[in-house]
């Protein structure tokens, strides 16, 4: 009933991955799997695309918290980016924006890794 | 018609026998003498009692028991021939007569043997046949009487029953036409697998040479026991070099291609095995395991393996193999960018290589160089998608045939099932396994949280939690103290047992630091101290911690990524959401929480209301797959403040029960409604 996809693709080195549909307890395994495969390739750059998101739950916040401590002593970031209202609320109640860096366009999350 | 064909000629024989009887009532013809009773009884007996055990033996050992005979034989009459040149001129001796005997026996067995041997996928007129045949010989070996032994017999018809005469023509032209067209019964030799063919052959020889050697050897048997004896068994014999003959001519047409029968016949033994033995098996690694040694069997190959794409994962993955060298095996430990997975992930068909070393498709493999050989590779296809390939190498060029490409890919079908069978049974051990954890989980959240709502007689308070099937770490609590009221609400991000297990922490923690005259943002910045340390990464915990002053009437209350408080002011006819900062407990380290944490105070009187909630309030779902909403939940509280705490309560659940309509609910739900007196 409720699909979640991820897509990938690069723009100036950095690796952005698009998310679509719902992610909740059920769907945050290939998200999951989709940033484990840009770790196992040394990919440390990363910015996600919430543009296509419907709805988003505890548990796919868990799998940004789990990678981002590894990330950053890389070198490296997730950065997020075009959030609807709704999930940018979810995000901000939980304190989230403290933790990462959220912008409205792409290009913005993208230009302060270039920066 | 069968039928009376055969009554026919038996009633034929027995008037002709009583003509004969009777005509020559003083002559010496030996038909009804007590020997040539004998005689017919031995060979009868033996052809008749053989059955019981000739049935339970195998075509080739069908052979190999005439052959045996044959030989026994053949060597007592070496023995015999040696021993004593003269043994057999007398009329009547010990010896001599066992011999008879035994010659008789053999008859008896072999002919059973190859009656058998006939009747091997037989049609209707087959065993008539071969009883007609029967009939014959045994009419010639009685009736006919040659007059090259120099037996008295005057017949009184000559041109019936004499020599020249038309009745022993026909009995033996009979009977030889019923040798023939019995020799052409050799359906068993199809059943024979190539080595058994070529031992036959042998034995065929050796019979026929045997059997002639024999031939020559027992016209004693026409002095010893009678010219009947001799006929029967010459004629058999007879008969046997026939069929033997006719036996070593097919092989020999059969013979160049019987190994290619043979390996049919295995292929379709080890298929159907397999289908037997595999539907059965729902443990992943043993259907690997089979799936591999028949691939190896089937097609004779030196190694196979198998990859297959993991759920939910996009590129494949090696899961077993059976002999493959290790230099190998490590390029295909990660084979997604392989040239040989993307043009089956492109084709999906099979893909036949007869020479590694110069086939594009697989040219990026450097490892195929240190010996060279044969592919075939066949995609695993269920419901159009691609479960994964199976792999087959010979270390010969040109290994593989169009066979083997056919039979693997009917194997590889019922291959795609067994897995999908196994993968499906694991999947719901796992999903009995996390449905039992779960229960686990839902009675251990049901005891943490509280029996009952405290009993303060300044405020009015309703508290419910409405788990969702699967546990999603809501809880709420108490803390009675005195002139005070704590109260806490939270969220934990997990599920199941790890989720309770930190719903319990959480609670310990606030009972135990709650004792300490703190304010709530102290006690959550000590409660997120200990959780940060201990909560994974993945892991945290929204919680809301406020304490109602009794005395002073005032709601002091810290929120750690929680909802906001849902503050009616009486007075005003107003609602507030009021959201102090803070981020959920367990995300950052002790100074960044303390840092943006932020308390806020709400002075209250009698009429005012808080709502304390999960998101599962506002995030309730309807079929659409919109959410309830703070604002909803603000109507329902603005048109029904003048009523108690618990109606107000049951008046938001009612709507959000009315809002989800036939939605499944997905997370916990919690909801507080306080209401001052």
């Amino acid at each position: 009933m409720d699909s979640f996809e991820v897509s990938r693709r690069q723009k100036n080195e950095v690796e952005i991955l698009e998310i679509k549909g719902y992610l909740d307890a059920h769907t945050a395994p290939s998200l999951e799997n989709a940033i484990q495969e840009l770790i196992d390739s040394d990919t440390y750059q990363i910015v996600i695309n919430f543009r296509d998101l419907a709805y988003i739950s505890s548990a796919g916040l868990g799998v940004l918290m789990g990678f981002i401590e590894n990330i950053r002593e890389h070198g490296g970031d997730i950065k997020l980016c075009e959030m609807n209202e709704k999930i940018y609320r979810v995000f901000d109640l939980l304190g989230f924006p403290k933790i990462y860096d959220i912008t409205e366009k792409e290009e913005d999350a993208v230009q302060k890794f270039n920066r | 018609m069968k039928k009376s064909l055969i009554l026919g000629t038996a009633l034929l024989i027995v008037i002709l026998m009583i003509a004969e009887f009777y005509l020559n009532q003083n002559s010496s013809v030996d038909v009804f003498s007590p020997r040539t009773l004998v005689i017919a009884f031995m060979v009868l007996f033996s052809y008749f009692i053989s059955r019981s055990w000739t049935q339970s033996l195998s075509i080739y050992g069908k052979v190999k028991i005439i052959f045996a005979l044959n030989l026994l034989l053949g060597a007592i009459y070496y023995f015999c021939a040696l021993s004593s040149k003269s043994f057999f001129d007398d009329n009547f001796n010990i010896l001599g007569f066992i011999i008879l005997m035994l010659d008789l026996t053999y008859i008896g067995v072999s002919l059973r043997l190859v009656h058998e041997l006939i009747i091997v996928q037989r049609k209707k007129s087959t065993t008539r046949n071969f009883v007609l045949f029967l009939v014959f010989l045994f009419s010639f070996s009685f009736f006919v009487q040659p007059d090259q032994f120099n037996t008295t017999v005057k017949p009184s018809f000559p041109f019936i029953m004499g020599p020249d005469g038309f009745f022993p023509s026909l009995l033996t032209t009979l009977m030889i036409f019923g040798m023939v067209i019995n020799s052409f019964r050799l359906k068993w030799i199809k059943f024979l697998n190539k080595g058994q063919k070529i031992k036959t052959l042998f034995q065929s020889s050796v019979i026929i040479l045997i059997s002639t050697l024999l031939i020559s050897k027992s016209a004693f048997l026409a002095d010893a026991a009678g010219a009947v004896s001799f006929r029967l068994f010459a004629s058999s014999v007879f008969f046997l070099n026939i069929y033997f003959s006719f036996t070593i001519i097919l092989i020999l047409l059969y013979l160049p291609t019987a190994g290619i029968l043979d390996r049919k016949a295995k292929e379709l033994a080890s298929l159907q095995q397999l289908s037997r033995s595999m539907l059965g098996v729902f443990d992943l690694n043993k259907v690997f395991d089979i799936i591999l040694q028949q691939t190896i069997e089937i097609t004779g190959s030196n190694f196979s393996w198998l990859i297959l794409k993991e759920e939910g994962k996009k590129s494949f993955q090696l899961v077993a193999e059976n002999g493959m060298p290790e230099r190998i095996k490590e390029v295909f430990e990660n084979p997604g960018h392989l040239s040989v997975v993307k043009w089956i992930n492109e084709n999906k068909n099979v893909l036949m290589v007869d020479r590694i070393g110069k086939d594009s498709r697989v040219s990026d493999i450097e490892q195929w160089r240190h010996r060279a050989g044969s592919l075939l590779a066949i995609p695993l296809i269920s419901n159009k998608k691609i479960l994964g390939i199976l792999f087959a190498v010979k270390n010969t060029e040109y290994g593989f045939v169009a066979d083997d490409r056919s039979l693997l890919a009917m194997f590889v079908n019922n291959a795609a099932i067994a897995i999908e069978n196994a993968q499906l049974v694991e999947e719901s051990v796992a999903k009995e396994k996390y449905e039992q954890e779960l229960k686990v989980a839902h009675e251990a959240q049901m005891k943490l949280l509280p029996a009952k709502t405290p009993d303060i007689p300044s405020l009015e308070i309703s508290a419910t939690c409405i788990t969702a099937n699967e546990v999603g770490g809501d809880y709420y609590d108490f803390f009675k103290y005195k002139n005070s009221l704590g109260i806490a609400i939270g969220d934990v991000s997990g599920k199941g047992a790890e989720a309770a297990f930190y719903m319990a922490e959480g609670k310990g923690i606030l009972e135990s630091f709650g004792q300490i005259n703190q304010t709530p943002a102290e006690l959550l910045s000590l409660t997120n101290d200990v959780l940060y340390k201990t909560l994974d990464a993945k892991t945290f915990i929204s919680m809301l911690y406020g304490v109602f002053d009794l005395k002073k009437r005032v709601f002091r209350f810290a929120r750690a990524g929680h909802c906001p408080v849902l503050y009616w002011s009486g007075e005003e006819e107003t609602i507030y959401l009021v959201e102090p900062p803070g981020m959920a407990l367990g995300l950052v380290s002790g100074d960044i929480f303390k840092k943006t944490l932020d308390q806020a105070e709400i002075q209250y009187q009698k009429g005012d209301i808080f709502v304390l909630c999960t998101d599962g309030v506002t995030e309730a779902m309807n079929e659409e797959q919109e959410e309830f909403g703070e604002e909803q939940l603000c109507e329902v509280v603005s048109d029904h403040f003048k009523e108690s705490a618990e109606e107000i309560q049951s008046a938001i659940l009612m709507k959000i029960q009315e809002f989800v309509g036939g939605a499944s609910q997905h997370d916990d739900l919690s909801l507080m409604v306080i209401k001052p007196r």
